[in-house]
């Protein structure tokens, strides 16, 4: 099936505004600095990098992620800052400070209305500019103590809401929801959960009054307006803003713009959840529009993709199944994913395989990805994420729901929170402590040593667990989550926010684990040269590794030349099994104060890239200026085998028994046999991937050389284009930070399926 | 026969270039011929080769130490010679190197050992409707080889294709064209003196083969195609006079079994294959075809050929020139 879709005039119009805004750095996201990497805490603000305001980072010092931003910068600080509540009255660990803070920025973020809109909606300034927020010293000292033993974690909005709940109920029946649920906390006398809705109800009012102004604005609009094609977007936007401002959305247009609304209430103060099973929430509204010869397959199309260019890192997923476990692909799938292939470029979707999925549907899906050829629609395994999801022990009902909410990650949308890759286990820090023990011990069997990396790990997965229970008693005072907490299963309901104890059903923490193919490939290589030929003294190596294998150039290619995770080689693979079962066990055993375990996913968002300067040279024989293995793939040039060969290590773990772990891939373009569908070739991989039990697939289709042309030229306009998928998110590759750069350009670009 | 044993220097996951759909290429060492323009100077030679890759080489020299037959020495310039007279391919070099820089080109595989590299694939292959390539060197050569894996394989369905270049004994093509599902059969000089000049051989026995072929297909009343490829190579095959007479010759012979003609244009994509293996290679520096030219050659194909279905063009890369 081919599908031809071209942008009309109007979204050409939305789609260069939206390229412009990325090219020129008004979409840039930052971290504090190489620590937020890696243990994904910068040891200063408690989420990412606030653009501008007193915790922002120097522009020397933070790192540019890329434009993965919600925001649109427009060079100021937030005009009003000195306003802000918390900053008259004081900061003070409650969830009123928090309310009176949102209401007062939202009430001051200006109406932005652009021409040729019909979706309209979003800020320049994040919450985290204006308002200063901090957890408690003793928190902060938790952290750097996690940090010595190689851990790491922020607790901040990275879950999915249910957008279902604000759909059906409207701002208005939000509202209504959160007073009688204070009656009947009122009549308990439970303070708490007073307090806490009184909170929401000051935040919900604040909402209500932002889109009221947005209908204002959009009238005065219409009114002045002569241009007869802008004089009908005005009107469309200004009667969707009027019916949606206390009243649930009654048509597609309505729905969409509410949908978008919701997402500026919610990434306004910072970054970013996930926004579940678009099909699912829209099929209805569409069906009904059609039915009434209100709405055309080609102008839903149009709205959506309008919606992602408002904000191009939407987290949306499609296809999947239903909660029969029935194929659940339908007409909005389709008008998803062709809302994509109409604008191209930097997006994040994802694209839901199950064995059942409509073939179709799938072969397009495909096909996307592989013609526009950065990564979107991610393509992720439904069967696998929803058996890890009852694996950890969510109910059948909490669980069909699913969907792939974020870069490397899945959620069961409303039912959980659960801090998904923010937290980080440096698994090669363990590894070098046991090392310094087998020197100064004199150990010399592997069984030994083993038993003390065992420990080590250990140690290292107590004190993030400490971080983590300190985080969960402070965060709900410090940033509680009340938007969000609008569209929960529960938090309305149990008085609390979404951030607090018993809000949701599901609350267990995933660690990211960095450097687990690192650690396999040196575990094997001791194990072999120092345990069992007895070549080298742990001392020896220690020594190699400390000046980064300075004069030991031939010690490193023994180190080297060991079998490597990657190859299809069972006894090293074993090794994979063994540290990655080892890791999550231990990870399992552990309990946050919620009730839950933790778990580990095998991925990483950006940490490999600064690790490998940060924690030296590894016995794999990985110089120190080597970035580290992305997630669980294979590290960069050592998977010298072919694809097969690497996608059949990959796979000999099994995948339900983690919460995620994407498998990146480069393919140069010459991949694709010439006059052949690209989507087949696409498909053919990603179905026997996921036939294997593979979770997820960050695919590129990029000539590497054209990367590194365009690192050497970053003025030349010719590279401006290009998106990349980073790791689990997609970026203009000349936007993104020269370390990010660096280490693309070192992955293998498969020219065919065999090397 | 379950003794039975090849030499391969390559098994190509997935190739899209050797016949339909994705395909596990087995590449065969040892040739019966000695074509200028060889892209697979490693597949010559029937037995194990020694390779050196100069970019991995750190200069170590423990290779030189090592080798139990001083075999080895190195040049002033880091160049790395081997006594081929005294080298018997032990492989201590090989295990020794601490770069990876020594490889052995041919390794001994059985039937049953291929049969299993293959078979794990299976989805992969029949997904994309491909399936097996038996490539070289000569395949043909190690026939009974082939025929018993060829049997094993067809015992599950799949597509299997024997690209060839014509020079083998008839019985190799009386015993394995009946397996077959598809025939890559190279046509690459008509002019037999020029033949013998480009590839060391009359091509006689080639246009012999073609004919047996074809009549096996056809008294067996077999489905295999036949597709015919040629090498256009700058300076010797790729002349109008070449491809036109080609073509005629196919008008005569080709019968409906004939379903493709492919021209597959030069490049020099190999020239890393023979410093590997110390050799020198004539056409180093040959141009390659340009996209204008080798269109007109198409052309004199079509025109001469009308019989055939399908005639292409294949091996155009970027760097081709445009005029």
């Amino acid at each position: 099936m081919t599908i031809n879709i071209c942008r009309n005039r109007r979204i050409e119009k939305l789609h260069e505004r939206n390229l412009f805004l990325a090219q020129n750095h008004k979409r840039d996201l930052y971290v504090d600095n190489p620590e937020f990497l890696v243990y994904h805490w910068s040891g200063k603000a408690a989420a990412f990098s606030p653009a501008t305001g007193e915790t922002a980072s120097d522009a020397s010092e933070r790192i540019n992620c890329g434009d993965h931003n919600c925001r649109v910068d427009n060079s100021n600080p937030f005009p009003f800052v000195n306003g802000m509540p918390s900053k008259v009255n004081g900061f003070s660990y409650d969830v009123n400070n928090f309310a009176a803070d949102y209401a007062f920025f939202l009430d001051h973020t200006p109406v932005i209305i652009n021409p040729y809109e019909r979706i309209v909606g979003e800020f320049n300034w994040q919450l985290d500019e204006a308002r200063f927020f901090k957890y408690p010293d003793e928190n902060q000292k938790l952290g750097l103590e996690a940090r010595k033993l190689g851990a790491g974690g922020i607790s901040f909005t990275h879950t999915s809401p249910d957008l279902g709940i604000g759909l059906e109920l409207g701002w208005g029946g939000i509202l209504n929801k959160v007073q009688v649920n204070r009656v009947k906390f009122q009549k308990n006398d439970n303070q708490k959960s007073v307090e806490y809705l009184n909170a929401a109800e000051v935040v919900c009012n604040a909402i209500i009054r932002f889109i009221d102004r947005y209908a204002v604005e959009a009238d005065a609009l219409e009114r002045s307006e002569r241009d007869p094609e802008l004089k009908e977007s005005y009107g469309i936007v200004a009667r969707s803003c009027r019916n949606i401002i206390t009243q649930a959305p009654s048509s597609f247009v309505e729905a969409v713009q509410w949908i978008n609304f919701f997402q500026v209430f919610e990434r306004i103060i910072g970054h970013g959840n996930g926004y579940g099973r678009l099909d699912q929430l829209l099929i209805g509204f569409y069906k009904a529009d059609f039915n009434k010869k209100l709405m055309t397959h080609e102008y839903a199309r149009d709205l959506v993709a309008e919606l992602y260019l408002k904000y191009g890192g939407n987290y949306f997923s499609f296809g999947g199944r239903n909660q029969a476990l029935k194929d659940a692909t339908n007409e909005m799938s389709w008008i998803g994913i062709e809302a994509y292939d109409m604008c191209g470029g930097y997006n994040q979707l994802g694209a839901m395989w199950h064995s059942d999925v409509d073939k179709d549907f799938w072969n397009y899906a495909c096909d996307v990805v592989g013609r526009h050829g950065c990564g979107a629609p991610t393509l992720v395994n439904y069967d696998v994420m929803r058996a890890s999801e009852l694996r950890s022990g969510y109910s059948e009902e909490d669980s069909w729901n699913i969907a792939y909410s974020g870069c490397q990650w899945y959620c069961s949308v409303g039912k959980e929170y659960n801090d998904q890759d923010l937290n980080s286990l440096v698994l090669v820090q363990p590894m070098q402590r046991a090392m310094q023990h087998a020197a100064d011990f004199g150990l010399e069997k592997w069984d030994d040593f083993w038993a003390v990396y065992c420990n080590e790990v250990n140690k290292t997965a107590d004190v993030l667990v400490d971080f983590k229970n300190n985080t969960y008693k402070w965060q709900h005072k410090v940033w509680p989550e009340i938007v969000t907490s609008f569209c929960m299963h529960g938090p309305i309901e149990n008085g609390r926010d979404v951030t607090d104890v018993r809000a949701v059903a599901n609350n267990y923490t995933s660690v990211n684990v960095l450097g687990v193919p690192n650690v396999v490939d040196s575990m094997y290589a001791m194990k072999e040269l120092i345990f069992q030929q007895k070549k080298y003294t742990m001392l020896e190596l220690i020594g190699a590794i400390s000046t980064n294998w300075d004069k030991k150039e031939l010690m490193r290619r023994d180190f080297l030349n060991q079998p490597k995770f990657g190859n299809d080689i069972d006894s090293v693979d074993s090794m994979a099994l063994l540290i990655s079962k080892q890791v999550r066990e231990l990870l399992e055993s552990k309990h946050n104060i919620k009730g839950f375990h933790f778990r580990p996913s095998l991925f990483q968002f950006m940490g490999h890239t600064y690790a490998g300067v940060m924690l030296g040279a590894t016995p794999d024989g990985r110089k120190a200026e080597e970035p580290l293995a992305h997630g669980m793939n294979p590290m960069h040039g050592r998977n010298t085998e072919g694809i097969l060969p690497t996608i059949r290590s990959f796979c000999k773990l099994n995948f339900t028994e983690y919460q995620g772990g994407s498998f990146q891939i480069e393919l140069h373009p010459s991949f694709f046999p010439d006059g052949e569908k690209r989507g087949n070739t696409v498909e053919l991989f990603a179905t026997n991937f996921f036939e294997m039990g593979g979770v997820q697939i960050n695919l590129n289709v990029v000539d590497i050389n054209t990367l590194k042309k365009a690192m050497e030229n970053p003025e030349n306009p010719e590279y401006r284009n290009i998106v990349v998928k980073v790791t689990g998110y997609s970026a203009h590759f000349m936007v993104m930070d020269r370390k990010f750069q660096e280490e693309f350009v070192k992955r293998v670009n498969y020219t065919s399926l065999i090397n | 026969m379950n003794g039975q044993t090849a030499v391969l220097t390559e098994i190509r996951s997935l190739s899209a270039h050797d016949g339909p759909g994705l395909r596990i290429t087995l590449f065969f060492k040892g040739c019966s011929l000695k074509c200028k323009w060889c892209h697979n100077p490693e597949t010559i030679l029937s037995t194990p080769e020694l390779e050196w890759d100069e970019k991995s080489c750190i200069d170590c020299r423990i290779c030189e130490a090592n080798c139990p037959e001083k075999a080895i020495a190195f040049s002033e310039s880091k160049s790395y010679i081997i006594n081929k007279n005294k080298c018997t391919v032990c492989g201590t070099c090989v295990a020794t190197c601490p770069s990876k820089a020594l490889k052995i080109a041919g390794v001994s595989f059985t039937v049953n050992q291929l049969f299993d590299l293959i078979h794990r694939d299976e989805k992969f292959i029949k997904r994309s409707n491909g399936g097996i390539t038996f490539s070289g060197g000569e395949p043909a050569l190690g026939y009974s080889f082939i025929a018993e894996l060829a049997q094993k394989l067809k015992a599950f369905d799949y597509h299997l294709a024997l690209d060839t270049c014509g020079m083998a004994p008839a019985k190799a093509y009386e015993t394995i064209v009946p397996l077959m599902d598809l025939i890559l059969y190279d046509l690459k000089e008509i002019n037999d003196e020029k033949h013998r000049q480009f590839t060391g051989a009359s091509n006689e026995l080639v246009h012999e083969n073609l004919s047996l072929i074809l009549k096996l297909i056809q008294q067996n009343n077999l489905k295999t195609e036949v597709w015919i490829r040629t090498p256009l190579i700058p300076a010797m095959t790729d002349t109008y006079e070449n491809i036109q007479a080609i073509g005629k010759f196919l008008s005569e012979k080709a019968d409906g079994s004939v379903q493709k003609w492919e021209l597959c244009t030069f490049n020099n994509l190999c020239i890393a294959k023979y410093r590997k293996l110390g050799k020198e290679w004539a056409l180093e520096h040959s141009d390659l075809l340009t996209t204008s030219y080798a269109a007109q050659l198409l052309k004199v194909a079509k025109l001469s050929a009308p019989i055939i279905p399908g005639i292409n063009l294949s091996g155009l890369t970027k760097t081709n020139r445009k005029t």
